[in-house]
Parts: structure tokens; C-alpha cells; sequence
């Protein structure tokens, strides 16, 4: 257990770094830094003008009500910040390290190389806003839901947040290292992307089949439709579970994935 | 031994492709697979403390076989024992005693002054404080770049980011060091100093060290014994003098004439290869020397005349060539 916690611990300072040295490196500069920022606020202005439409038509979709829409959309842009900041980035340059060779120097360090490769620059132009829009929306959300603002909702919520936001880590890490395999990735990566964008909508609008792919097999909808589900008291715990155990799964197989790829590593200009 | 590899050998497969439109549409359906022995079978051990030269010419297999021994790459077959690690289950312990400085790629954050990468580097290595700040101010003073420490990488020339390199590498304290073309495109005065500092490093911490460089002067100057290596083959294992004597036993004989000679005439005492009527280099083997120098002194109205060694890389280009 101490073991655990103590590496734990090491990762989490590692990452604080990372995370540090990206917001310097990103502050360097500053002109796209700041034009960033704003250009994803303008973005973030749509989403918001879309969430007060659906809002304001008084359409129920999937059973679904107005107010609960509305704190769907607040978690959908929210996770959506959380893996764009911390991952996205770090899983669109893997093709790269592993076309010119940059995964080398990473390979010798004495941590996890799949650990640097994912965690390695941290966005913050791009998720702040989404992230700050995200809360903001989710808060109103709850109120009007009339929520019980208490630990057990709060700390359920932001655990099957947590859980949601790993569980997408994991399963957008899987096309891109296809690399090892194909070099190129792009064609797998923009499908996968595509499936992203099924979670516009909460999964109740879609047909029972295809709810159950999506919670199973290829379980995007869990990402995003579970900690939404928990808050309308709408979650099973056969659901529960298996959103808990998913990102496990996941995580565990595309490990399995990562260590049997990165044999086939043959680095450039040797 | 700090390194010992037996029967290392490492296959690439790759895929023919000839020029062309048609041809791309050909290798949509249908691809020709090769196989590029890039190390075949290379044995060879290494003393701790010794620093040993990798020569060799581009695709040689140099750096192929020290990615395999610092972990980069799985070997096709072979075996290796690196501090008596195998480089390639690469074990949390075996990275924090090794480190790798490859010439043409870099470790440092380009935006950042290259302290943070050390800072980083002290963290991943989970270095305590006190070693931290020791090792670095003696690789400052050793590499005299104080004055750089707190200056963007991207903001560095290319000799100063190379001694920064060193630096994160070093920074916790390793026993082994790969150096992969650690001079490449450095101006002279540059290149002599990261030599000054991997000698006096050697000298100071018994590091071993295993550099491969395309600059013969990299080689003479650090190493006592050097491998070279051709199309994935040991050739040689030893002192780089011995190359000489070995492979290319020759003398240059680069004579003065008060008149014109007539080439021809010369040709008869060895390989001409430099003439201009009067001046003349010819290369002879090394025991016919005296006997040629006599003649030629006899013979022909001599000004001036010298016997030289064949420079060294020369004489590694002849045993490329041979290899080849």
C-alpha cells in the first residue's frame, strides 16, 4: 500500500511539472497564448448560444427534461475540456515521436514511458474556458434540478467524473498507438473522434442497440451519460459498477496494447 | 565488465519502392518485403571505466547497437548484459545507472532555460537536493556555462545546448554513458571542449563511456580502443593505431624536384598519387621505405624530401572500403 501511495505520489510531481513547464512554455507566447484563449471563448459562445436553445425550446428529448439537457451539456463540455487540456494533445503527437524517433529519449527515463508519452504538455488555452463555461453550466443545472448540494452527491459526482475522464483516456489512447503498427493513424484517430461527437446528445436518444454497444464493447456513452445519470438518480448499480470498473478494464488492456506495440519500435536514423 | 554482447544482431523489414505514380499504385496491393541486416551478430566487452570509440560510416549499424544497449530498441537475437542488466526489459534500476546523449535529438524543453529540464530530469530521478546542486555546480565549473543556465534551450547555439545535454544526462550521476555523435555540426572549438569534458569526466568519475562520431579527431584524442564497424560487423577491436599497421601499412613519401620529372619514371617505386612535375607524393609499403627513399635520392635531382604516416582516416576509409 505504501508502495502504491508512494508511487502515487511520484507521478502526481512528475505531472505537476509537466503541467508547470507547459503553462511557461505556452506563456512564451503569449500573443497565441492569449488569441487562444479567446478564439476558444467565441467557440465556447456557441456551445453556450446551443445549450439555450435546447434550453429555451422546452423540448424534451429522451425523456429527458430542459433542466437535465442543460446539465448534460455542462458535463459534456466539461469532460470534453478535461481530455482536450491533459491528453489530446500528448495522444495526437505519438505518431510523430514514433515516425522521427523523439520516443528514444522518453524510453530511457526510469518512469512509466507511457506515462510521459500521455502526460507529457498540458493544454491550458484551450480547456480553461470550457472548463470554467462547463462548472458554470453544471451548477445551474443542479440547482434547478433542485440537487442536494451534499458529500455524497458531490463526491459521486466528481468520482464518476474522474472515472469518465480516465475511461476516455483510455479508449482514445487505443487508435493512436495503431502507430506502431501503421505509422500513420489518421484514418482510425478521425473515427474515433467522430464516435466523440455521438456524445452531443445524452445516449437516451438513440436506439436500445445502439446504447448497448456504446456502454459495452465500445463504451463512450458511459464517459459522458453516467455521472449526468447519477445526478438525475437515473443510475442502476449494475451501471455504476461497470462505469467504474470500465476505465480498469480499459486502462489495464490498452497497457496490455501499449507494452506489446512499443516492441515494434524501430526509432529513426539508427 | 560494465558491458558485455554476444551474437548481438538487430533485422529491420521494409518494403521496396521504386519510383512513380504506378508504381505507388502497385505497392497499394502488392509490397515486396526486404530484410536489412542492420547488426549481424557483433560480440565485444567492455571494462568499467574505459572509453571505447564506435567507428564507423553512416548505416554501419553504431547506433542501432547502442539503441539496443540503452534499451531503445529489441534485438532480432543476441544477448547483452549492460551492468549486468538486459537493456531491453529495461528495469527501472538499469535506466537510473545508464544515460544516453544523442547528438542530433534533444532532452531539454526548447521554450524553457535548461535548469527546469534539470529540475525535471532531479525529479524523474528522483534525485535528493543535496547530490543535486553538488553535481550540478561541478558540471557547471567543468563545462563553464554558469551563465547560461538560466537562458531559454532554443536561445543556446548549438555547442552550448550540447554541453546542456550533458548536463541532464549527467545529473544523476550514471555509470555508464552512451554518446551518440556528440560533436555533430559543432564548430572546432566546441567539439574540442565537449572532448575536454568527457575526458576529464572519465578521468574524475571512472565513468565508462561508449561514443560513436563521425570526427576521426573525437576518437583519436578520447579513446584507447576503438570498434569499428561495418555493415553491421565487427572489423576491428582495439587500438586505432594499430588500424594502421594492420590494414594499411603504408608510407607517404612526398618528395621536392629542383627540375620536371616524368611520372612514368616515379611509378615504378610505389602508388603515385599526387604530381605536378615537381612535386610528387607516392605511397609505398612500409618496409620498402629505405630501399625506396635511396632510389629516389640516386635517381632524381631531390630538393626536399619526407616520410609521413598515412593519416588515420585514411586509413579507416580503406578499411570501410575493405568491409564494403
Amino acid at each position: 500500500m505504501g508502495q502504491l501511495v508512494a508511487g502515487i505520489r511520484y507521478h502526481m510531481k512528475i505531472w505537476a511539472l509537466f503541467a508547470k513547464y507547459s503553462l511557461m512554455s505556452q506563456m512564451e507566447y503569449r500573443s497565441n497564448f492569449l488569441l487562444t484563449l479567446a478564439v476558444e471563448s467565441c467557440f465556447l459562445l456557441s456551445k453556450l448560444i446551443y445549450a439555450a436553445v435546447v434550453y429555451k425550446t422546452g423540448i424534451q428529448l429522451g425523456g429527458l427534461s430542459p433542466d437535465a439537457m442543460f446539465l448534460y451539456i455542462g458535463v459534456f463540455i466539461l469532460i470534453t475540456a478535461f481530455y482536450t487540456g491533459l491528453f489530446m494533445n500528448n495522444f495526437y503527437r505519438l505518431p510523430d515521436y514514433v515516425r522521427e524517433g523523439t520516443l528514444d529519449l522518453l524510453i530511457t527515463k526510469p518512469v512509466s514511458t507511457l506515462f510521459m508519452v500521455s502526460t507529457r504538455h498540458v493544454d491550458f488555452a484551450i480547456p480553461v474556458p470550457n472548463m470554467i463555461a462547463g462548472g458554470i453550466i453544471i451548477a445551474i443545472g443542479w440547482r434547478r434540478l433542485s440537487i442536494p448540494f451534499d458529500f455524497v452527491h458531490v463526491a459521486g459526482f466528481a468520482g464518476l467524473l474522474l472515472c469518465g475522464v480516465f475511461l476516455a483516456y483510455s479508449l482514445y489512447l487505443f487508435p493512436q498507438i495503431l502507430t506502431f503498427w501503421t505509422v500513420r493513424t489518421s484514418a482510425v484517430v478521425e473515427f474515433a473522434d467522430k464516435a466523440w461527437d455521438f456524445n452531443t446528445m445524452p445516449m437516451a436518444i438513440y436506439r436500445r442497440w445502439m446504447q448497448r454497444i456504446g456502454t459495452s464493447l465500445f463504451p463512450i456513452f458511459l464517459i459522458f451519460n453516467v455521472p449526468a445519470m447519477f445526478l438525475w438518480n437515473q443510475l442502476t448499480w449494475k451501471m455504476a459498477l461497470w462505469s467504474i470498473a470500465a476505465p480498469l478494464l480499459f486502462m489495464g488492456l490498452v497497457r496490455i496494447f501499449w507494452n506489446v506495440s512499443i516492441k515494434r519500435y524501430s526509432s529513426a536514423g539508427g | 565488465m560494465a558491458i558485455i554482447v554476444k551474437d548481438l544482431n538487430k533485422q529491420y523489414h521494409y518494403y521496396k519502392k521504386q519510383a512513380g505514380l504506378a508504381q505507388s499504385v502497385k505497392n497499394l496491393f502488392h509490397r515486396e518485403k526486404l530484410v536489412k541486416e542492420a547488426v549481424r551478430n557483433i560480440s565485444f566487452s567492455i571494462d568499467e571505466g574505459e572509453i571505447v570509440g564506435f567507428l564507423g560510416p553512416n548505416g554501419a549499424g553504431k547506433t542501432t547497437t547502442l539503441k539496443m544497449l540503452s534499451g531503445i530498441l529489441f534485438p532480432t537475437g543476441g544477448s547483452a548484459s549492460v551492468l549486468g542488466f538486459t537493456p531491453w526489459e529495461r528495469k527501472k534500476e538499469f535506466k537510473k545507472r545508464f544515460a544516453i546523449v544523442l547528438g542530433q535529438k534533444s532532452q531539454l524543453w526548447p521554450d524553457l532555460p535548461a535548469y527546469e529540464s534539470f529540475q525535471l530530469n532531479k525529479a524523474i530521478y528522483e534525485v535528493d537536493d543535496r547530490t543535486f546542486s553538488a553535481t550540478l555546480d561541478e558540471l557547471v565549473e567543468l563545462l563553464d556555462v554558469k551563465e547560461l543556465l538560466h537562458v531559454q534551450a532554443r536561445r543556446l547555439s548549438l555547442g552550448e545546448r550540447m554541453k546542456m545535454e550533458l548536463i541532464a544526462s549527467l545529473i544523476h550521476r550514471p555509470r555508464i554513458l552512451f554518446l551518440d555523435e556528440p560533436t555533430i555540426g559543432l564548430d572546432v572549438i566546441s567539439q574540442k571542449k565537449i572532448r575536454e569534458f568527457i575526458r576529464k569526466y572519465n578521468e574524475r568519475f571512472k565513468i565508462t563511456v561508449l561514443l560513436t562520431s563521425h570526427y576521426m579527431k573525437d576518437i583519436e584524442e578520447l579513446c584507447r580502443r576503438t570498434i569499428v564497424i561495418n555493415e553491421g560487423q565487427v572489423m576491428f577491436d582495439g587500438d586505432l593505431n594499430r588500424i594502421k599497421t594492420s590494414f594499411a601499412d603504408i608510407k607517404r613519401l612526398k618528395v621536392q624536384f629542383a627540375e620536371e620529372v616524368d611520372v612514368e619514371r616515379l611509378r615504378s617505386f610505389g602508388k603515385v598519387t599526387e604530381w605536378d612535375g615537381v612535386h610528387a607524393t607516392i605511397e609505398t609499403n612500409h618496409q620498402d621505405v629505405p630501399a625506396v627513399s635511396q632510389q629516389l635520392l640516386n635517381r632524381f635531382p631531390v630538393l626536399d624530401f619526407a616520410v609521413e604516416e598515412q593519416p588515420i582516416d585514411e586509413a579507416v576509409a580503406k578499411l570501410f572500403a575493405k568491409g564494403g
